[in-house]
């Protein structure tokens, strides 16, 4: 895959000995051949083992079952980031990957707020600021969360005073969330931290404006629902909404995506199914934090893991959702080739 | 002492303080990285040791430089009277080794500390991990090679 | 069946009128129910029919929302779920089939069930919602019917019993009563015709 340019990556020895622990770990993530294993895994004691062989054993003793995959996969990632943050000993790119689970949380909270439902299923147990705080200000009777998080809570009320869709909530706060790491990103001056989340952008936007033209919604939630900060400019995607699908293809096969569109886009085209196209965009970004491989010293690799994790965690999620309810291993397996290329 | 003899030390000296802080800052780097890798796997401590070991080399280097030195001006006996033109020869030829230490020394340790994550991932390729350090080596040993030459072209006494 | 009848020319006359009426009644109430049986399994093929479609539909919807939720974290899937852009009124007016009165329901469906952000969600969802979607107006049209065949079956079963009734116990026991009042008749027109010969000898001997 491209990824146009190379990008400068510092030296920076605080972090020497943090990669030199990730590349031990790195080695625990599982592959392919382990996601195979716990696929054609015949018991649900099968299954333990083999989770139990790639760091998931702690999880799951005391009785736990595989059915309550979900609790054991985010406390395996809540363990994860907390690794992390203990190796950058406490720098903000660590922290940075959490916020987008207190984003969610606010996100949730508001939106429970206003239908007046119960929030708690919504609520994720990653973040780093504890909703209790977050439940507070939005009752009043606490004043403030966080720097970035306080404006969000003041955007959303100020546009709920007008007007009362939810969606809308959902667009601004994770338009703010963005805002944030980008923000964060110039700060911290990383380039391989700036580039990761344009490209995230992009990809968000490219599979945004795909999925509104299907769902026959009008422009004007396009033009709320795009994220700012991608290196293509919003105005192209919203030009390209009144296009035809062709032109969309062909327009993304000038830029730095086209092996995304050369491979996932005929599937789109024909049959509407972009799924194949999400598969993509993730392991474009995955392909994109390969590039931390070579770095010995810096942040990158720390990232990358986090984001390796993701994707193992992801992986994981489909095969026991899959086994659990019993739809046929090949179903599986085809997910998985998407995966792994 | 005159100032032949002060040049004498100064570059003795200088190889000395240039090839050691070249080879502290390597080593450095490669044991954190090789710490990093410990705290997951203790077992591989010799092959993270090597590692670890290879930028060292340039600190003896200049150690072995500056013994040459005094034994050249007869340090360690009884001095032998250096002329100022000599004393600036004798710093200039130590200026080699140092430079090339204070800088191989330093890159060495980087090549060392990503040879950690080979180390890491797959020990089976150590030995290539300790070549690709043991490149950056020659210029160091190149170094030490001319300043010796150069010292022993120069006649003291 | 014995039955307390007057054995008059009267009543003879009025039992014929209500065996007619009740023979009558009997075709009229039978044709009634075959064309209730003929509607009847009209609206349960379309009704397999129906159901077949919906359950189809449902389970290719499952199916997508399963594979959806395989790809998303629980939390954020419940909040994405948490709202829904859609409105749904439902209103209800009386059709009817052969005078019974069956529900219509007709549904108003207004917006998009997708009323969440694009970032933290999969097209998945976007595709299992919308099957959802699709799948409502067929339930809707499925419970219409299930209802109107209940209905329907109510009254074939009673119009069934109707017919019954008449056929097995109407008919026969004015069929009886009718019978029992002829032989009635029978029996006091020849005693009377005896009774007039035994005068009619009496008178002679003298």
């Amino acid at each position: 895959m491209a990824y146009s340019s190379l990008i400068k990556m510092k030296w920076d020895s605080r972090y020497l000995s943090a990669v030199g622990n990730i590349r031990v770990l790195e080695k625990r993530i599982m592959g392919r051949p382990a996601m195979v294993r716990l696929l054609e895994a015949r018991s649900e004691d099968e299954m333990c083992r083999v989770l139990g062989d790639y760091g998931y054993g702690e999880f799951l003793d005391d009785g736990s079952s595989i059915h309550d995959f979900e609790s054991i996969l985010s406390a395996h990632l809540r363990r994860s980031y907390e690794l992390i943050e203990k190796m950058s000993a406490g720098r903000l790119i660590a922290r940075i990957s959490r916020r987008r689970y207190d984003f969610h949380n606010l996100k949730a909270l508001l939106k429970a707020d206003l239908l007046g439902e119960d929030p708690e299923p919504s609520l994720s147990t990653l973040g780093e600021i504890p909703v209790s705080r977050m439940k507070d200000v939005l009752s009043g009777k606490a004043k403030e969360i966080s720097p970035e998080l306080d404006v969000v809570v003041r955007d959303v009320k100020a546009y709920l005073e007008n007007e009362s869709s939810p969606q809308v909530v959902d667009l601004l706060v994770d338009k703010a969330y963005i805002d944030y790491i980008s923000k964060m990103g110039s700060e911290i001056g990383i380039q391989f931290f700036d580039r990761l989340v344009s490209k995230q952008v992009d990809l968000t936007n490219i599979k945004t404006l795909m999925r509104i033209r299907k769902m026959e919604s009008n422009r004007k939630l396009l033009v709320d629902a795009l994220l700012p900060g991608g290196e293509i400019d919003n105005a192209v995607l919203l030009r390209l909404y009144d296009r035809s699908n062709e032109d969309i293809l062909s327009a993304l096969r000038r830029t730095s995506y086209a092996s995304i569109a050369n491979a996932g886009g005929g599937e789109w085209l024909h049959k509407g199914d972009i799924s194949k196209l999400e598969h993509l965009s993730d392991n474009f970004i995955l392909g994109y934090l390969g590039q931390a491989r070579i770095v010995t010293s810096g942040p990158e690799p720390l990232l990358s893991y986090l984001m390796q994790k993701d994707k193992e965690i992801k992986i994981l999620r489909i095969i026991l959702v899959g086994k659990i309810n019993s739809i046929p291993l090949d179903l599986i397996r085809e997910r998985l080739t998407v995966f792994y290329g | 002492m005159e100032l032949g003899m002060i040049l004498a030390v100064f570059g003795a000296a200088l190889a000395v303080a240039l090839a050691g802080i070249g080879s502290s800052i390597g080593i450095g780097y490669a044991a954190q990285a090789s710490n990093g890798v410990m705290t997951e796997e203790p077992e591989k401590f010799t092959s993270l040791l090597i590692l670890s070991v290879l930028p060292g080399t340039q600190g003896m280097y200049g150690f072995v430089v500056a013994f040459f030195v005094m034994l050249k001006v007869g340090l360690l006996g009884t001095t032998l009277a250096v002329t100022p033109a000599q004393g600036w020869q004798i710093l200039g030829a130590c200026l080699p080794v140092g430079l090339a230490g204070l800088f191989s020394g330093i890159h060495q340790g980087k090549v060392s500390a990503s040879g950690v994550a080979i180390v890491a991932k797959q020990p089976q390729e150590f030995v290539k991990a300790v070549i690709f350090s043991a490149l950056v080596e020659t210029y160091a040993v190149l170094g030490l090679l001319i300043t010796i030459l150069l010292l022993m072209g120069i006649q003291v006494g | 069946m014995q039955q307390q009848v007057s054995a008059t020319r009267m009543e003879l006359m009025n039992y014929k009128k209500r065996l007619v009426l009740a023979k009558r009644g009997h075709k009229l109430l039978k044709d009634k129910r075959d064309e209730m049986m003929r509607q009847f399994m009209i609206l349960i093929q379309d009704y397999r029919d129906l159901r077949n479609k919906v359950e189809a539909a449902l389970s290719g919807a499952f199916q997508g929302f399963i594979v959806a939720r395989s790809g998303m974290a629980n939390e954020f899937l419940e909040e994405a779920l948490l709202t829904s852009k859609d409105k749904i009124s439902m209103t209800v007016s009386k059709g009817n089939i052969m005078n019974i009165k069956i529900p219509k329901l007709s549904l108003e469906y207004k917006g998009d069930i997708i009323g969440y952000g694009f970032s933290e969600t999969s097209g998945d969802l976007d595709y299992s919602l919308k099957l959802f979607a699709d799948a409502l107006p067929l339930m809707v049209r499925l419970s219409e019917k299930e209802k109107a065949i209940q209905l329907l079956a109510v009254d074939i079963e009673k119009t069934r019993r109707r017919v019954n009734a008449l056929e097995h116990v109407m008919v026969p026991s004015l069929e009886d009563a009718l019978h029992q009042i002829v032989l009635r008749l029978g029996e006091i027109e020849r005693s009377a015709l005896t009774r007039l010969m035994k005068v009619k000898d009496i008178v002679r001997k003298h």
